[in-house]
C-alpha cells in the first residue's frame, strides 16, 4: 500500500507532534484543545493505517559504538560489488543496505550503514578496501564514521492526499543562498554523535528499546531485559535511568509510512574539505523535503529521501549537485526498498552470548 | 534569396515591460542574455512588443555565446498567464535572495517553463491523438474524423497549446542539402573543467545543441555542417585526439535516418499503462524486428532539386510545421531571406512530397515527466530490433547511425525505473555493445539550422566549409 489518505484531524495531530516529537498524548490534547480520548483514537488509527511511531535517533558513541556509513559502486556486472552486497546482507553489524535500481551513470551502487563496537572500525574485511585501492578494478568504496544524524518528516507539504513539493527554482535558490549561512542556521532534528566510550550492557539494552520506541515504558524495558536474561535494577532506579538515557542519548523523530512517498533516492556527497558547509547544508535543507535522513561524517554526507515521484528526484538532485559541484563529488541513485535491522539488539545478543531474544 | 541584415538599417526595438522594476541590472554578459530573454517574454505577454520585433531582438540575442550553450528563444515559448506568473515569481525570488548570477537567472527562466501536470480531458486527448497520427491534419479533417464540430477542435487546439505545450515540428533529411547531422557523445576525463569545455563547444561554429547534466557523467554535442566523408574524417580524428586529455570516452554518430513515435493509447483515464514487453526483462520477451508502422525518415544524400531556399523553409518548419506560409515568409524575412509566400507553399509541398521532412507532434504536461536519452552502440540488426520497441513507449524520438541508435524517450514517472532497466539491460544482449543513459528534466532546444548556416561558405547552390574548421580539438584545448 503506497498511500493511506489522511484526514484533517490526522494532519492536525501529526503537524503538532512533528513540532515536538517528544510530546505525549496528554500534552498533545492540551495543545490541540481536544480531549485525550480523541487524541488517543486518532493516534491508534494512525498506528493501524500508517504505522505511526515515535522512534529515536541514537547517540551510539554513548554506548561505545560508532555508526559507520558509506557507499560502494562498480559496473552492474561487477563480481566485487556482488560480493560486497552479499557481505552486507550477511553481516549482523549492518543496519541498512540500499541498492540502486537506477543511477545517474552506468555504475550500480549500494549505500550502507553499520553500527560497530568500540575499537572495531572499519567493519570491513580488508579485501574490500584492497579492491577499492586497486586501480585496475572499477570497484570503489567510500566510508566514514558518522558525526551527525538527522531524520525529517515534513507534513506541511502534504494535504492528506497529495504532496506539494517545490523541488524547482525556489529550492535551488534557497539552498544555494543558505549554503553561505549554514554554520549559523539551526539544524532541526539533528543529533551530534559522541566519540565511543565504554558503557554497561544494561544501558545498551535501555537504548535498544528507546531506538524503536522513544516513549517506551519501564515495563517494556523490564520485559526486554528479562528476554535477554539481564538483571533488572529496581523499578525506581530503572525509571531514573530510562529518563536519563532518553534525554541524554536520544532525539525523537516521527516515523510514518504509506503516505504516498513511493521512491527512495540517495544522494552521496564526498567533500574534499573537512570544513565544507555541505553536510550542514544538507542537515538543514532536508527539513524542507517530505521525508529525509541525513548522515554525515568528516568528509562524507549522505541524504536519503523518500519522494512522491522520480521527477522530484532528478530536479532535486540536479539542484543539489549544481550547488555542491565545485567542492564535492556526488553520486545519486534510486534505491530499492531496504529494511532497517535492529543492530543494537544484535550487539546485545553478541554481548550476552544469546542467539535470539527469549 | 538571403540578404544580410545591415546594422542600423533596421534598428532593434526598445523592449520595455510593466515588470521592469523586477529585472535587475547586471554586467555579466551571460546573465544579461537570460535577463533579456525574460524581458522579451514578459514584453510579449504584456503586448509591449510585437512578435515580429521580438524575433528581431532574438536574432540579436543569438550573437551571445550563451545562446549556443542553451538556445533560449522566448518567441517560440507559449505566451500565457501561467508561465508569466511563474517567471514573475522567480524574479521576485531572485530579488529576495539578491541573486544575479548567470546560473540563477538561467534557472529562473528554465524552471518557469517546466510543464506542470495538467489533466487532459477525453476530447482534447482525442484531438491530440489525431494530431499525433497526422500532425498536418486540418481542423475540419479532425472534426470529421471525431464527428465533432470544427469549433470544438479549434478550442481543443488552443487548450492543447496552452496547457500541454503542443507544437508541431518536423524531422528533416539534411543530407538532401548536402548537410551532415552528427552527434558526439563524451565522458569528461577526471578533473576537466566542464564550464571551460562547454564554452569551447559553444564557440565551435557547428554546434547545434549541448547536453550535459549535473547528475550524469555522459553528455553529447550535436553538430551540423556541410560536407561529406572528408569533413567527417577531420572531425572524427579531432574528437579521437581529445581522448585521454579532455575525454575518457567519445562516440561519433553520423545520422543515417531518424524518426518520432508516440503512443497515446497507453493513456487511459489519466493513467499511463506500461507494455508487458517493457515490464519483463528482455531475456523473458524476445525483441522482435521493426514493424512497418515506424515513422522513419531516411537520409538519402544530396538532391540537387533542393536549394538553399528549401533549407531555409525547412529550418522554419522545424519550429512550427503548421505555420501559415505568410508566417514562414515573414519570419524568414526577419532573418534576411527574401522568400515569398508562393515560394514557401511550393517548397513545403515538395519537401513533404519527396520525404525531406517528416512532421511530428510534440506535447508535454500529461504525466510524462521522465526524460531519458540512451546512446545505444549496436549492430545494425539490433538497431532495427530496438526501433521496433519505440511504438511501445509513450513518446520517442530516435537518431540512427551506422554505429547504433540514439533514443530520446518520455515516460511517466511511475514507470521510469522499468523503462530505464529495460533499455539498460539490452546491453547484455549479444550484438549490443553498450547502452549509456542520460537523464534530463527537459529535452533541450537547439540552434536553428539557419543560425548555423551563417557560418558556412556558399558557392552557387552549395554550402561548404574549410575542412580545417572542423578541428573541434582547437576549440577545447
Amino acid at each position: 500500500m503506497d498511500l493511506n489518505k489522511l484526514e484533517p484531524a490526522d494532519l492536525r495531530l501529526l503537524r503538532r507532534l512533528l513540532m515536538n516529537p517528544g510530546m505525549r498524548q496528554s500534552d498533545l490534547a492540551k495543545d490541540l484543545q481536544v480531549s485525550r480520548p480523541m487524541v488517543n483514537q486518532t493516534w491508534h488509527k494512525l498506528v493501524r493505517t500508517n504505522h505511526l511511531r515515535v522512534k529515536s535517533s541514537v547517540d551510539y558513541g554513548k554506548v561505545g559504538m560508532s555508526l559507520v556509513f558509506g557507499w560502494a559502486q562498480a559496473s552492474e556486472t561487477s563480481d566485487q560489488l556482488k560480493a560486497f552486497c552479499a557481505w552486507l546482507d550477511s553481516n549482523t553489524q549492518v543496519t541498512l543496505a540500499s541498492r540502486s535500481v537506477m543511477t545517474s551513470g552506468t555504475n550500480a551502487a549500494v549505500y550502507f550503514e553499520a553500527v560497530t563496537s568500540l575499537g572495531r572500525d572499519p567493519p570491513f574485511p580488508a579485501r574490500f578496501i584492497d579492491w577499492s585501492n586497486d586501480r585496475t578494478s572499477d570497484f570503489g568504496l567510500r566510508y566514514d564514521v558518522a558525526a551527525e544524524v538527522s531524520n525529517h518528516l515534513n507534513m506541511g507539504l502534504f494535504d492528506g492526499r497529495q504532496w506539494t513539493l517545490d523541488e524547482g527554482f525556489r529550492f535551488e535558490v534557497s539552498t544555494g543562498a543558505m549554503k553561505d549561512y549554514a554554520d549559523v542556521l539551526p539544524a532541526m532534528n539533528s543529533l551530534k554523535l559522541s566519540k565511543p566510550s565504554a558503557c554497561t550492557v544494561e544501558n545498551l539494552a535501555v537504548l535498544s528499546v528507546l531506538e524503536d520506541s522513544y516513549h517506551a515504558s519501564v515495563r517494556e524495558v523490564t520485559e526486554y531485559m528479562s528476554r535477554l536474561s539481564l538483571r533488572c535494577p529496581p523499578e525506581r532506579t530503572l525509571r531514573r535511568r530510562l529518563d536519563s538515557i532518553r534525554s541524554k542519548m536520544t532525539l525523537p523523530y516521527v516515523f510514518l509510512s504509506d503516505i504516498g512517498l513511493i521512491h527512495k533516492a540517495v544522494l552521496c556527497v564526498d567533500s574534499s574539505s573537512q570544513e565544507s558547509p555541505l553536510s550542514r547544508m544538507l542537515h538543514i535543507q532536508a527539513g524542507t523535503l517530505p521525508k529525509a535522513r541525513v548522515v554525515s561524517g568528516r568528509s562524507l554526507s549522505v541524504l536519503s529521501i523518500e519522494l512522491p515521484s522520480l521527477w522530484n528526484w532528478l530536479a532535486l538532485s540536479s539542484s543539489l549537485i549544481q550547488i555542491t559541484k565545485s567542492s564535492a563529488k556526488t553520486l545519486t541513485f534510486i534505491a530499492q526498498e531496504s529494511a532497517t535491522r535492529k543492530t543494537l539488539e544484535k550487539a546485545l545478543l553478541r554481548m550476552t552470548g544469546k542467539q535470539s531474544l527469549a | 534569396m538571403p540578404r544580410d541584415l545591415v546594422p542600423g538599417q533596421s534598428a532593434l526595438p526598445e523592449v520595455s515591460t510593466p515588470y521592469d522594476d523586477l529585472i535587475p541590472s547586471v554586467d555579466d554578459p551571460s546573465a544579461r542574455f537570460y535577463l533579456e530573454a525574460i524581458r522579451l517574454y514578459l514584453a510579449l505577454f504584456a503586448g509591449t512588443v510585437s512578435l515580429e520585433d521580438a524575433k528581431r531582438v532574438v536574432e540579436h540575442l543569438k550573437e551571445n555565446p550563451e545562446f549556443a550553450k542553451s538556445p533560449t528563444d522566448p518567441t517560440v515559448a507559449p505566451v500565457n498567464e501561467h508561465f508569466m506568473k511563474k517567471i514573475i515569481d522567480n524574479l521576485k525570488t531572485l530579488k529576495k535572495y539578491n541573486l544575479h548570477t548567470s546560473d540563477s537567472i538561467k534557472s529562473a527562466y528554465s524552471f518557469a517553463f517546466l510543464n506542470d501536470e495538467t489533466p487532459i480531458n477525453d476530447r482534447d486527448l482525442q484531438v491530440l491523438s489525431c494530431l499525433a497520427r497526422s500532425p498536418l491534419s486540418t481542423v475540419n479533417a479532425i472534426a470529421r474524423t471525431l464527428e465533432i464540430a470544427p469549433k470544438t477542435v479549434s478550442s481543443s487546439l488552443v487548450r492543447l497549446k496552452d496547457q500541454h505545450a503542443v507544437r508541431f515540428s518536423c524531422l528533416s533529411d539534411n543530407t538532401a542539402f548536402g548537410i551532415q547531422s552528427v552527434m558526439l557523445f563524451f565522458k569528461l576525463s577526471e578533473g576537466v573543467d566542464w564550464a571551460a569545455i562547454e564554452t569551447g563547444m559553444a564557440g565551435f561554429p557547428f554546434t547545434r545543441s549541448i547536453l550535459k547534466t549535473a547528475v550524469s557523467d555522459l553528455g553529447y554535442v550535436s553538430l551540423m555542417f556541410p560536407g561529406g566523408e572528408q569533413e567527417l574524417s577531420v572531425l572524427r580524428s579531432s574528437a579521437s585526439a581529445l581522448v585521454g586529455s579532455v575525454f575518457d570516452y567519445v562516440s561519433l554518430h553520423v545520422q543515417s535516418s531518424m524518426g518520432a513515435e508516440s503512443n497515446l493509447a497507453l493513456l487511459n483515464n489519466g493513467t499511463w499503462s506500461i507494455s508487458e514487453v517493457i515490464r519483463q526483462p528482455p531475456e523473458a520477451a524476445p525483441v522482435e524486428k521493426a514493424g512497418s508502422t515506424l515513422h522513419v525518415l531516411s537520409c538519402g544524400g544530396r538532391r540537387k532539386e533542393f536549394q538553399p531556399l528549401d533549407f531555409a523553409v525547412t529550418s522554419e518548419l522545424r519550429s512550427d510545421c503548421r505555420a501559415s506560409p505568410e508566417t514562414v515568409s515573414q519570419s524568414l524575412r526577419i532573418k534576411g531571406w527574401d522568400v515569398d509566400t508562393k515560394q514557401v507553399i511550393s517548397s513545403t509541398h515538395r519537401l513533404i512530397e519527396r520525404r525531406v521532412i517528416l512532421p511530428y507532434t510534440v506535447f508535454a504536461g500529461i504525466g510524462l515527466s521522465g526524460n531519458f536519452c540512451f546512446e545505444v552502440v549496436c549492430k545494425p540488426d539490433w538497431t532495427e530490433r530496438i526501433l521496433s520497441l519505440m511504438p511501445l513507449v509513450p513518446a520517442a524520438l530516435y537518431f540512427v547511425s551506422s554505429r547504433g541508435v540514439i533514443l530520446w524517450i518520455q515516460v511517466p514517472s511511475q514507470h521510469q525505473v522499468e523503462y530505464y532497466q529495460y533499455f539498460r539491460s539490452l546491453e547484455h544482449k549479444r550484438g549490443v555493445e553498450s547502452v549509456l543513459p542520460i537523464m534530463t528534466l527537459v529535452q533541450k532546444g537547439s540552434r536553428s539550422m539557419l543560425d548555423l548556416a551563417r557560418h558556412w561558405k556558399r558557392e552557387d547552390d552549395f554550402w561548404y566549409v574549410d575542412t580545417d574548421d572542423l578541428d573541434l580539438a582547437s576549440y577545447l584545448t
